[in-house]
């Protein structure tokens, strides 16, 4: 239901021409064409459906065993796929008679050709070994499969992921020997919004990853019901997040899962160091409307244990942190100078070099993604998309300079809009370049808006799952049918890719260019901002720098607060209905919590120095002898980073499952803009860029 | 060019001799082309600085003043017309060509430009305002202008005394009660908020450190207090007047440095020329040039005493000077802090007295339904409008009328109207200004005092002690 349902609100993203009433009308439509599919947060170990995890690839061995608990025989469609899920590897019928069991080697199951692979095998019951329509069996079938590992000499067994069918009406299971046809019987789906790994061992005293000292396994795949049944790969991400044993946040890293995702926790956390003597992982995952299931498993020497990952309601805060030894204040005398000097230096200027690379990492995945595209390379540039994108978003809140629109900011080029033009989007446009491959123009970004370049677009053409597209039916590509031309001769990927490696490319130049605007070897904007008031600086004071990077800081009220929380959550008039999840900023990779979190480290970089060396306008407050304030804000940010990271799975889930979590985060966000908006601006005597015009008393 | 009566003792003159005896005419002539060439430069920075498209073009919902809701904004291009119309008019003023008209139609354009929303009040333009109304009747276009030279008949070297007293009178009001809105525990005694002021520009050259240390703040609160309490009366006595101009020219300059208080700097020691000898320009011209030919007529024949005809047209002129007098006292009719609660704030020359900053959010009701929604003052403001209205309660009450109108336009009404409004008053910790459990659509503005309108607490402003020395 759920990936129809987005399917529809796809295309009530433009916000540029807004139809509330079409929008209305589709989305009803929508509502009233879905069925009610029941969810299962952790697979059952018996049911109506098995699937399994295998491992048939060089060195390891799976034994697959299928048991017949009813008096009457059943009959079971085996069908292998490999790891993409792409394809059904190796497949076969089989009938187990009464209270009969069966073990299924995949190296030899019908012609062996699942020999070499790893993946999934599904069974299911059906009606004969001639007719492969999948029915309800007499009684809930159950099994178990082991995972060895010949090279160890260990391994460890473990249930099948199993699932009831159920009446799409009622959600009860349904009458054996009925049909399940997807629409009035179907499959429960496995939707666990946040897995857990509940307990890992320190990595480093287990065999190495090569060789299978842990194991993260897990599947994303969609159920195709057209006749028999078959399975179909998802493509998604997960947040990742370690705590150590101590409940402490350790670790946070997003990964993509194309299929089954076979990796590791060394693997998943990006790098971060994860030892420790124990600790606990969580994944963040979107089923986007489709199944998703993990395993885990860990081994040292023969001995070796494996679970499947439970579903948990969310994400936990954590404990704090023990705090570190406090260092002592930079022995640097406050002055505004000071101050302008670690935002820039240390602050804008690393943050733009990181982007800078990720952002060439970007395109050179994108480039992989154009010269073959498969869901390996898409995933691998998603994940450099979330990569590039989490950092842009910590950027968000000091947008100004030559990032900013030259209409408000000294030194303005708007290069931010350049890069992501949020909340200027426009899906239908990019759907509509996609066809008229304008994006191949050499002054494609010239001679565009930019809403159809961007990491915006880059989102919905890296991202968005399925063939559809974001117009109306009454638009051109629609209503002439050139966007369904394009998906029937098989070339909309290819042309996605070869889009997106456009827009790639050219979010690298102008992230480049950024930086370089910044860099001391380039236009050195990072000097004009430290040495504001002096001698050749744009600025005629540091004061008047200090207007620009509060008027940048103001994103936290009107585009954080506002448009990326009050908006989707119906808490401000502009969303017609009770929740906007189509006004959610990420909708395609589902990161518009992460944007959030991302935007509030940065404004905790601007405000206190968070993550960096500097100390941000809290240290200003403090000069002018309002510490209290300084910690009340610091405080209230640190609430609002909390508030948000704990809004379980993605904002757009938790519009519909938690809205409270997402009220509190809008809540505690206004609280810290509150204090901004009134003491903090009153006490620091900043000016807003508008507040210039006209004279005072 | 002083009249003997000038000489007579002051006790042997009645009320009607002093008021109706002829004072040369230079000084305000004077006044009359400074304030016009002032007002030029004026509009004309509005035009060049892109205030007009900022104060009045991008606007879409502009705040009314009591009383005057029927005032309308022109179009964006009648607005600029009006401006260039009013630049004109000020040069006009100045010159004195048509006098009697150019003032009429530059006190009714420049009014009407200051009255089309209120978050653009300021006491100065507010000050041009009068001054242009008495233009419109006092003699003052005769002297030194281009109609003088056109119809030398008509032409006048000398004006009856009552129309300087009352140019000097209102600018003596504007000093006067700019030091009464002085006294008080937040300027005297904890220096804000211009420690806030005077610690934001630190950066000044010469000047700015002096700001960092902690007694400056003090000593220009007092030195300001004193300034204005009383520099109208140091202006008024001969001996004291040089200095007393010196001090004038010392403290808008140094306003104009510090703040960005526009023609205000300016426009007061122009105005406080007033003060001086009726003749002081004639002196300076004669004493630079030498002997200077008047083409004025002879001074006219004055009909000593109060006629019957000068009581009625010196009534209105008395009904003026007594709402000039009461108008900055009704303040005290609210009790309470008149910076925080802002009832009876305007047209009391409480100048550059209170630093107010705050968040305002809307939140709106369908009673039927239980929908609440929040709504940003951004949503129909500008920035610039959005932040003036924080902390003036009626324009707050103003928006939610409009926000609540808004949404039964759009079909999602009646509604009901709550506001939170978190203010900041020099420095202090934000408080609510407004009663959040009042439903503002039920609330009419007035000038009675208004309960919805929360009491400030009680605590002084912020302190500001800076670390470095």
């Amino acid at each position: 239901m759920r990936q129809g349902f987005s399917h529809c609100i796809g295309s009530a993203r433009q916000r540029i021409v807004r139809v509330p009433l079409l929008s209305f009308l589709v989305l009803a439509a929508c509502v009233g064409a879905a069925h009610a599919q029941a969810i299962l947060g952790t697979p059952s170990v018996s049911g109506d459906q098995l699937i399994f995890l295998y491992d048939a690839r060089a060195d390891r061995t799976t034994f697959l065993s299928v048991a017949n608990v009813a008096d009457e025989p059943v009959t079971l469609d085996v069908a292998f796929y490999g790891g993409d899920l792409t394809a059904e590897v190796a497949g076969g019928s089989l009938t187990i008679g009464r209270a009969a069991n069966a073990v299924i080697d995949p190296t030899s199951f019908g012609d062996g050709e699942a020999a070499g692979t790893a993946g999934l095998a599904v069974v299911t019951p059906v009606v004969s070994v001639d007719n492969l329509t999948p029915i309800v069996p007499p009684q809930p079938i159950v099994g178990g499969f082991t995972f060895a590992n010949l090279t160890l000499g260990s391994g460890f067994g473990q249930n099948p992921f199993a699932r009831s069918a159920v009446s799409s009406g009622t959600g009860a299971r349904a009458a054996p020997g009925e049909e399940v046809d997807g629409v009035v019987v179907t499959y429960e789906r496995f939707d666990p919004g946040v897995l857990n790994i509940p307990v890992y061992f320190d990595p480093a005293s287990l065999a190495p990853p090569a060789n299978d000292g842990n194991r993260i396994l897990i599947a994303a795949f969609a159920d195709r019901y057209d006749g028999a049944f078959s399975i179909a790969p998802v493509s998604t991400q997960a947040a990742v997040t370690f705590f150590d044993k101590d409940g402490v946040r350790i670790a946070e890293n997003g990964v993509s899962i194309n299929g089954v995702l076979f990796s590791d926790l060394q693997a998943v956390s990006g790098g971060t160091a994860i030892d420790g003597s124990s600790g606990k992982v969580f994944f963040e995952v979107n089923a986007q409307g489709g199944n998703v299931f993990g395993l885990f498993s860990q081994s040292i020497g023969t001995f070796a244990a494996g679970q499947r990952m439970p579903a948990v309601a969310r994400v936990p805060v954590g404990v704090d942190p023990p705090e570190p030894t406090p260092e002592p204040p930079p022995d640097v005398p406050f002055s505004r100078n000071a101050l302008l000097g670690q935002i820039a230096d240390e602050l804008v200027l690393p943050t733009l070099r990181d982007f800078a690379s990720l952002a060439r990492t970007l395109a050179d995945a994108a480039g992989a993604y154009a010269a073959g595209p498969s869901d390996v390379t898409r995933g691998a540039a998603q994940a450099a998309w979330v990569a590039a994108m989490d950092t842009f978003q910590r950027l968000e809140p000091m947008q100004f300079g030559p990032a900013g629109a030259a209409s408000m900011f000294m030194g303005g080029r708007g290069i931010r809009d350049e890069i992501y033009s949020w909340p200027i989007v426009n899906d239908c446009a990019v759907d509509q370049t996609t066809v008229d491959q304008d994006f191949r123009k050499a002054n494609f970004f010239e001679s565009e808006l930019v809403n159809v370049y961007g990491l915006d677009a880059l989102e919905l053409l890296l991202f968005r799952a399925g063939d559809g597209n974001q117009c109306a039916p009454r638009v051109d590509i629609n209503r002439e049918g050139t966007w369904d031309a394009l998906v029937s001769s098989g070339g909309l990927q290819q042309r996605q890719a070869d889009y997106a490696l456009v827009v790639a490319n050219g979010v690298a130049g102008q992230a480049s260019l950024l930086r370089d605007a910044w860099e001391p070897s380039g236009g050195n904007f990072a000097g004009e901002v430290r040495n504001a008031g002096n001698g050749g600086s744009v600025y005629r004071s540091a004061k008047e720098a200090l207007d620009e990077v509060f008027a940048a800081f103001f994103f936290v009220d009107t585009d954080l607060k506002d448009g990326k929380m009050a908006l989707p959550a119906g808490i401000s008039p502009e969303c017609p209905g009770e929740v906007c999840p189509e006004d959610v900023e990420l909708p395609f990779s589902q990161r518009s919590k992460q944007a959030i979190l991302a935007n509030l480290d940065g404004a905790a970089g601007v405000f206190s120095g968070d993550g960096t060396a500097g100390r941000g306008f809290a240290w200003y407050l403090e000069d002018m002898g309002a510490t209290a304030l300084a910690d009340r804000m610091t405080g209230q940010l640190d609430a609002a980073r909390s508030a948000a990271g704990a809004i379980p799975g993605s904002l757009t889930d938790a519009l519909s499952n938690d809205l409270g979590a997402v009220t509190n985060a809008h809540a505690q966000i206004q609280m810290f803009t509150t204090d901004m908006k009134s003491e903090f601006v009153s006490v620091l005597n900043l000016t807003i860029p508008q507040e210039g015009a006209g004279d005072n008393d | 060019m002083e009249n003997k009566t000038r000489e007579a003792p002051w006790d042997e003159l009645s009320w009607g001799d002093v008021l109706l005896r002829p004072v040369d005419a230079a000084s305000v002539a004077t006044f009359r082309i400074g304030l016009g060439l002032v007002l030029a430069v004026g509009m004309l920075r509005f035009l060049a600085e892109g205030w007009v498209r900022v104060l009045f073009v991008e606007p879409t919902f502009f705040f009314k003043y009591y009383g005057f809701g029927w005032v309308a904004a022109p179009p964006a291009g009648a607005i600029y017309a009006l401006y260039g119309s009013l630049f004109l008019l000020a040069l006009a003023f100045a010159a004195g060509i048509r006098f009697r008209v150019v003032a009429v139609l530059l006190f009714l354009g420049f009014s009407w430009a200051e009255f089309i929303d209120v978050t653009n009040y300021l006491n100065h333009y507010y000050l041009v305002s009068l001054l242009l109304l008495l233009s419109t009747f006092l003699p003052i276009g005769w002297t030194w202008s281009i109609d003088a030279l056109r119809r030398p008949a008509y032409a006048r070297s000398t004006i009856p005394a009552w129309a300087l007293y009352l140019l000097r009178f209102q600018v003596g009001v504007v000093y006067a009660y700019a030091g009464f809105a002085k006294f008080g525990t937040d300027w005297l005694l904890h220096a804000q908020p211009l420690g806030i002021w005077l610690a934001a520009r630190d950066e000044l050259p010469v000047l700015g450190p002096w700001f960092r240390t902690a007694w400056v703040p003090y000593f220009v609160s007092w030195a300001g207090f004193l300034f204005d309490s009383s520099i109208v009366l140091l202006l008024s006595w001969r001996r004291t007047r040089a200095l007393a101009f010196c001090a004038v020219l010392v403290f808008h300059t140094g306003t104009h440095l510090l703040f960005d208080i526009g023609l205000f700097p300016f426009l007061m020691p122009l105005a406080a020329t007033l003060f001086f000898a009726p003749d002081w320009p004639r002196r300076l011209l004669v004493g630079t040039f030498g002997r200077l030919e008047s083409r004025a007529g002879p001074p006219p024949a004055v009909e000593p005493g109060w006629t019957a005809r000068r009581r009625w047209l010196a009534l209105p002129i008395a009904a003026y000077v007594a709402l000039q007098v009461l108008l900055p006292l009704r303040f005290l009719s609210y009790g309470g802090d008149v910076l925080w609660h802002e009832q009876g704030m305007r047209w009391s020359w409480k100048v550059m007295v209170r630093e107010k900053n705050g968040s305002v959010t809307y939140r709106v009701r369908h009673p039927d339904t239980g929908r609440e929604w929040q709504v940003e003052p951004m949503r129909y403001l500008t920035w610039r409008q959005a932040n003036e209205m924080t902390g003036q309660p009626d324009l707050i009450l103003q928006l939610a009328h409009h926000v609540a109108e808004d949404f039964e336009e759009r079909g999602l009404g009646p509604v009901e109207v709550r506001v939170d409004a978190m203010v900041s008053l020099n420095g202090r910790a934000p408080e609510r200004l407004i009663d959040p459990t009042v439903d503002l659509t039920k609330v009419r503005d007035g000038v009675a005092r208004a309960d919805w309108i929360l009491r400030r607490k009680d605590g002084p402003p912020l302190r500001v002690v800076r670390r470095r020395s």
